[in-house]
């Protein structure tokens, strides 16, 4: 660390406020000029590719503006070279290793790296080539055909750049054609463009189900065609087009790049449908991982639109600024107590989805310590420790134990007890009157429900539980509620048939607007329990 | 790193760009204020429903929940409802102080200010503008705000056909959006997503439900683009380029639309349909620009130095959030308030 500081403008000495960026492009140049225009610390770690696969639908000039700016507003902050192999959360931030094998601590970490699209499809011609930021060149006045939507709708940032592209070769006295199923108009001034191009003479073919044909043309006679394009298109008559151009680019949509060890390692579990990272969880609104402290802009997490990898640079750096001066505010209460039962098995570390539990460096009887800052309760990990060491002290176990007590007096025959995670049942309910056989107690997150506590609850008097998680995908742990369906399954699984006759059990997924369907599940629940079916 | 007084700012609107707002600035050592028009916080957002099928299919509803949360228990703020701005005072950088007015008491005070956020949301679009869809005159056309509502307050079962029918349900996109004739020629963002998330939600409740869309060009970019897409194509949702013209209702109750194939017109039958209706400039901007003189643009929106310069009035000391510069969804919000805050403390920076 003191190495790195002597060779920049580094002041910092407390690693909680500083940020490391790993990227070597445009991506990453964006988010070191928006960390360092919030007052964060930042050092730059090159790592991967430099050429940008960004597009943007704005004119040359202004682009030239920007990058021009915002070479001005870079610091000077080089970090090690290489990405990092090794990111391990600890007290402060995070331990990052990097290729050289130097380690270093960050109070947030960034993924900003450039990302790869996909080739272009086998079955067109080995010379019809991929669209990408900088190719098509709008200076090359020549007939150029653009192929969108082939086979997977293109993403609509490469398609609005392509008729830009399109539109400029058509004003420099060119011939564009733009063959596509899904005109790309999003955006304010997306129709505006799209408007100017059409005016400017950029031939717009809208294909159908039948895909375009492109053929190499192999013996170019006088003029310079290279390309045969047949299209059936849909909205004129739907009979076949044909004509000649110079050149073809096809639209490919990007694809996860090689990611840095460290970084796939520690989001391993959070990533999208198509394998990018950070989940579009509402919880990961502005690139943030559910790891405090680690973010993820641009292509890595699917994004290739210039503009909104700006916005995701400029949020993510004041969520980091944020997070940081939370994390170094002084902390008036621990929030969760470790007991002498821990064995160190470090299934907590291995399950918090949040980076909240670190490896004790100082020797003591529990070896794990809980970050107040990182810790938001869930506790999953409460739920899973095999020797019930852990506790959460704002939601003691002892609370269950006092409900489960009061059921097995005070409760009647038909009492159904609900269980619901704070934040979608314990919001949803202020919006509904219970019947008066259910007791509703509130849970951190379903995934604090131990099997034990949901096994003791059954063995009283109650006639059903019933488990409200929030929907998969959009738990504020990422997984509390898909623990708690999980749990219910495997006591199912061992209680086999017994199950049902000590009473019945169901887990439901709800959001905290749902006030009218929560009602609606309890009281189905509750038909369910007596026997009554709906 | 920032020292707890970085000066009051004030935001107008308290829907989810003004309470996304709020949260960063609070959480980043900021007084704010919130001015807002209404009764409650949350706005359009806090009406929406929730488009969960089991899974979360990312309608982000619900995070209007979580921000009005932290904002309504902020140390560092103050919320007034029921109040607008009604003056600006100018000072050489940018904006000393605003007059807000109680609506109901005619109450008037002076906040100081730091910067100004103008976070005035949107204005759906009435699709009575446009008489020939026949919504207000036929039961069966419905927006997708109803239809949200609807879905909110559970009644989903009250659109089905009363015969156990499976209900047929249409949707018409860009009701609103890509119109020139109504100074609309622009895409309004959420629509096409929000569509397919309501089918699918509609499908998931009642499977046997049968659903068409009408589209000119589907706009869904991002992650979940084509997941969702894929999910919509499984589930049977049919999507169909082209939106009729007109709806006329039919005897058995049911609404009629003509609708091309092959080249050929047919004419189909649906119990409801759905108008996507876009997003319009918000009622008060015209009023508010002209208090603030923070300028409009062709649109209606509020006008913002460039594209990249997406947060800041032309006017020195405002600031531009949400959906009052131009349409957008929720998650579009949640990072352009991130770029608000962004660009106000490097304005504060500059000018200490």
């Amino acid at each position: 660390m003191l190495n790195l500081h002597k060779n920049n403008s580094l002041s910092c000495t407390v690693p909680n406020q500083s940020a490391l960026v790993v990227g070597n492009g445009l991506t990453a140049s964006m988010v070191v000029a928006a960390i360092n225009s919030v007052g964060l610390d930042v050092t730059h770690a090159r790592f991967g590719s430099n050429s940008s696969t960004l597009f943007h639908s704005c004119d040359n000039e202004s682009f030239i503006t920007f990058l021009d700016q915002l070479i001005e507003q870079l610091p000077t902050v080089e970090g090690p070279q290489g990405g990092p192999t090794e990111i391990v959360p600890c007290e402060n931030g995070f331990l990052v290793t990097f290729d050289s094998g130097e380690s270093h601590e960050f109070g947030s970490v960034f993924l900003a790296i450039e990302g790869t699209l996909k080739p272009a499809p086998k079955d067109l011609p080995a010379e019809v080539t991929t669209i990408t930021p900088d190719r098509p060149t709008a200076s090359v006045v020549s007939s150029v055909c653009f192929l969108l939507d082939y086979k997977e709708i293109t993403n609509p940032s490469i398609g609005a750049h392509s008729i830009r592209v399109a539109l400029e070769n058509q004003i420099a006295g060119g011939h564009s054609f733009v063959l596509l199923r899904q005109t790309p108009v999003k955006g304010l001034l997306g129709e505006t463009l799209y408007e100017a191009a059409r005016l400017a003479g950029v031939r717009f073919l809208r294909y159908g189900t039948k895909l375009p044909k492109i053929e190499r043309l192999s013996t170019p006679i006088e003029s310079s065609a290279r390309f045969k394009v047949s299209v059936a298109d849909i909205i004129e008559s739907g009979e076949e087009i044909s004509f000649d151009c110079d050149c073809v680019f096809v639209g490919a949509n990007p694809i996860i790049e090689r990611l840095p060890d460290g970084f796939r390692n520690l989001l391993s579990e959070e990533t999208d449908q198509q394998g990018f990272l950070i989940q579009d969880s509402v919880h990961c609104l502005t690139g943030k991982s559910f790891h405090k402290g680690v973010y993820c802009v641009g292509p890595s997490s699917g994004c290739v639109d210039l503009f909104e990898t700006m916005m995701t640079a400029a949020s993510a750096a004041v969520d980091a600024a944020a997070w940081l001066n939370f994390a170094n505010a002084p902390q008036s209460e621990e929030k969760m107590s470790v007991t002498e039962q821990c064995i160190r098995c470090l299934t907590c570390i291995r399950l918090c989805p949040h980076s909240a539990i670190t490896l004790n460096a100082e020797a003591s009887r529990s070896n794990v310590k809980v970050s107040t800052v990182r810790c938001v309760e869930c506790g999953i990990c409460v739920a899973e420790c095999p020797r019930t060491a852990l506790d959460l002290n704002n939601f003691l176990e002892d609370s269950f134990s006092s409900l489960i007590d009061r059921l097995k007096t005070e409760t009647s025959e038909d009492t159904i007890v609900v269980f619901g995670c704070y934040r979608s049942a314990g919001r949803a309910i202020s919006e509904i009157n219970l019947p008066g056989n259910v007791i509703f107690f509130p849970v951190s997150c379903a995934g604090r429900l131990s099997e034990s506590i949901l096994s003791a609850t059954l063995a009283t008097r109650v006639k059903g539980i019933l488990i409200l998680g929030c929907h998969h995908g959009n738990c504020r742990s990422n997984n509390g509620t898909d623990w708690a369906r999980v749990r219910l399954a495997n006591m199912s699984k061992r209680l086999g048939s017994l199950f049902g006759k000590v009473g019945v059990i169901s887990y439901k997924t709800l959001a905290p607007n749902e006030s009218a369907r929560m009602l609606r599940l309890i009281n189905n629940f509750s038909s369910s329990a007596f026997g009554i079916s709906d | 790193m920032y020292d707890h007084n970085n000066g009051q700012v004030v935001i107008v609107g308290g829907g989810i760009a003004g309470l996304a707002t709020a949260k960063l600035l609070s959480e980043n050592n900021f007084h704010f204020a919130i001015v807002e028009r209404s009764y409650k916080l949350g706005g359009h957002t806090k009406d929406w429903a929730c488009m969960a099928t089991d899974n979360c299919n990312r309608c982000h509803s619900c995070a209007v929940f979580d921000y009005e949360e932290f904002v309504a228990s902020s140390p560092h703020g103050e919320i007034f409802l029921r109040h607008e701005l009604f003056s600006v005072t100018r000072s050489t950088s940018g904006i000393s102080s605003v007059g807000i007015r109680c609506i109901d008491s005619g109450a008037e005070r002076e906040l100081p200010v730091t910067a100004l956020v103008l976070a005035v949301g949107f204005e759906p679009f009435d699709p009575i503008e446009k008489g020939f869809w026949g919504y207000g005159t036929f039961e069966g056309v419905m927006t997708l705000s109803d239809l949200n509502r609807l879905m909110r307050l559970d009644d989903l079962n009250t659109i089905r056909p009363g015969n156990g029918d499976p209900l047929n349900l249409a949707f018409f996109q860009c009701v609103g959006s890509r119109d020139k004739t109504i100074g609309a020629d622009y895409c309004s963002q959420y629509c096409c997503a929000a569509a397919i998330r309501a089918a699918l939600r509609t499908i998931h409740q009642y499977p046997d439900s049968k659903v068409t869309i009408f589209y000119i060009d589907l706009q869904i970019a991002g992650k979940t683009a084509q997941a969702l897409m894929d999910k919509a194509q499984e589930k049977g949702v049919r999507f169909l380029q082209g939106v009729p013209g007109e709806i006329q209702p039919i005897q058995d109750g049911g609404l009629q639309v003509i609708s091309e194939k092959d080249g050929q017109n047919v004419v189909e039958r649906f119990d409801r349909i759905v108008l996507s209706i876009g997003q319009r400039p918000s009622s008060s901007a015209i009023a508010i620009s002209g208090i603030t003189e923070a300028p409009l643009n062709e649109f209606g929106f509020f006008q913002t130095r460039s594209q990249f310069d997406p947060v800041r009035s032309p006017l020195n000391g405002v600031y531009i959030a949400g959906s009052c510069s131009g349409p957008a969804n929720i998650p579009d919000v949640a990072m352009n308030a991130g770029k608000v805050v962004s660009a106000i403390i490097k304005d504060i920076e500059q000018t200490i």
